[in-house]
């Protein structure tokens, strides 16, 4: 890929971004930014790919180290953020 | 898989990461945005498990034993899911803030070690790295150190592991001005070389490393929510830039919603 599309596409996933995050209650301020957290552990494709490249004992090394640190972020932010969620779900359920 | 399923599968799951942002808005949807988002991440990391699956090896090195590989990438997952599972299981309700600061800190060391073996790699075989690439290289490694220290520290301040106050000392801000110019002189130093360099790829590390604190530790307790927000936001461009770095789509895209929405989301708090 070349390197303007590239350009074009992180302009672009930016701006989208901006427009994602609405009028959000305050309430869901914690577990969206968890849940955006989450999405950020998306690093790990670069982390496999670095790992699986086999390219050194080095390099290959340092790729383990990204793919542990990764998926900590990764399962961690989901389900950390599933666990706020559902306690936020039971209290609105109280509320009724 | 050919290259162009493997880059469709991928689009799909950027479009379920904006589906999920979109969805963990509101109350009603929330839980299901999170799910769908995690849906996304599930497929993105199967489709690089397959793409990895027919990488080509040299001979000789790690990767002509895939036995190695397969073992380092399936140890490395289940390690990482463990331990991230039970952080969360583990958590107290009232220390969210902190175990995303912690994650969030995670994140971003992920994306400085990515940065580190591409850079690695290139600095074995000295072979020269394209400005664009050599650009967007030091950039993840500046963020992404940033974003390691700078969430360690708030982490350190909500735990309580270190005083929640604000932490400040005479001429800081010309301090961090001058630390930041140094990184960037530095940075540009490695840019404009034929060869990779080994002490300035140390420094802009080390550097990056030093900013976060800096910028971090002025920052009383109680501001800390909008902090972590910002220094998510962080880990996002980080990831986006490592998507710069190794020419991958859904790394740029994920990252530049991370790395926007995390700003946006910072001011709302404010």
């Amino acid at each position: 890929m070349d390197l303007v599309t590239s350009i074009v596409i992180f302009t672009l996933a930016t701006f989208l971004g901006v427009e994602l995050i609405g009028r959000v209650p305050p309430t869901l301020h914690t577990p969206l930014m968890s849940g955006a957290n989450a999405v950020s552990g998306i690093t790990v494709v670069g982390a496999l790919i670095v790992a699986g490249g086999g390219y050194s004992t080095l390099v290959t090394a340092l790729g383990f180290v990204a793919i542990v640190l990764a998926m900590m972020n990764v399962v961690g932010g989901y389900a950390v953020t599933d666990r706020m969620l559902e306690m936020f779900k039971s209290k609105q359920g109280d509320k009724r | 898989m050919s290259h162009e399923i493997v880059q469709l599968l991928y689009l799909v799951a950027a479009v379920l990461f904006v589906v999920g942002l979109k969805r963990l808005g509101s109350p009603a949807t929330a839980r299901q945005g999170n799910l769908l988002s995690g849906a996304g991440m599930l497929l993105a990391i199967g489709i690089t498990l397959v793409e990895v699956g027919s990488m080509p090896h040299a001979p000789g090195t790690p990767g002509a034993n895939p036995a190695l590989v397969w073992g380092v990438i399936g140890g490395g997952v289940l390690l990482g899911s463990g331990l991230g599972l039970w952080q969360a299981r583990a958590v107290k309700m009232t220390s969210m803030p902190q175990m995303v600061a912690l994650l969030n800190g995670f994140g971003g060391g992920a994306s400085l070690v990515v940065g580190a073996a591409e850079f690695l790699k290139a600095h074995e075989t000295g072979q020269n790295i394209p400005l664009e690439t050599g650009v967007v290289m030091q950039l993840s490694l500046l963020i992404g150190a940033v974003t390691v220290t700078g969430s360690a520290i708030a982490f350190a301040k909500l735990q309580e592991l270190m005083s929640g106050k604000a932490i400040t000392f005479p001429l800081q801000n010309p301090t961090n001005l001058v630390i930041f110019l140094v990184t960037l002189a530095l940075a540009g130093w490695q840019v404009s070389t034929d060869v990779p360099l080994m002490a300035p790829f140390l420094g802009v590390v080390v550097a990056g490393l030093v900013l976060g604190v800096l910028l971090v530790i002025p920052i009383g307790g109680a501001d800390m929510p909008v902090v972590i927000s910002l220094l998510n936001s962080y880990s996002g461009i980080a990831a986006a830039m490592t998507g710069f770095v190794i020419d991958n789509e859904v790394l740029i895209i994920s990252g530049a919603l991370v790395g926007s929405s995390g700003i946006v989301l910072s001011s709302i708090m404010w």
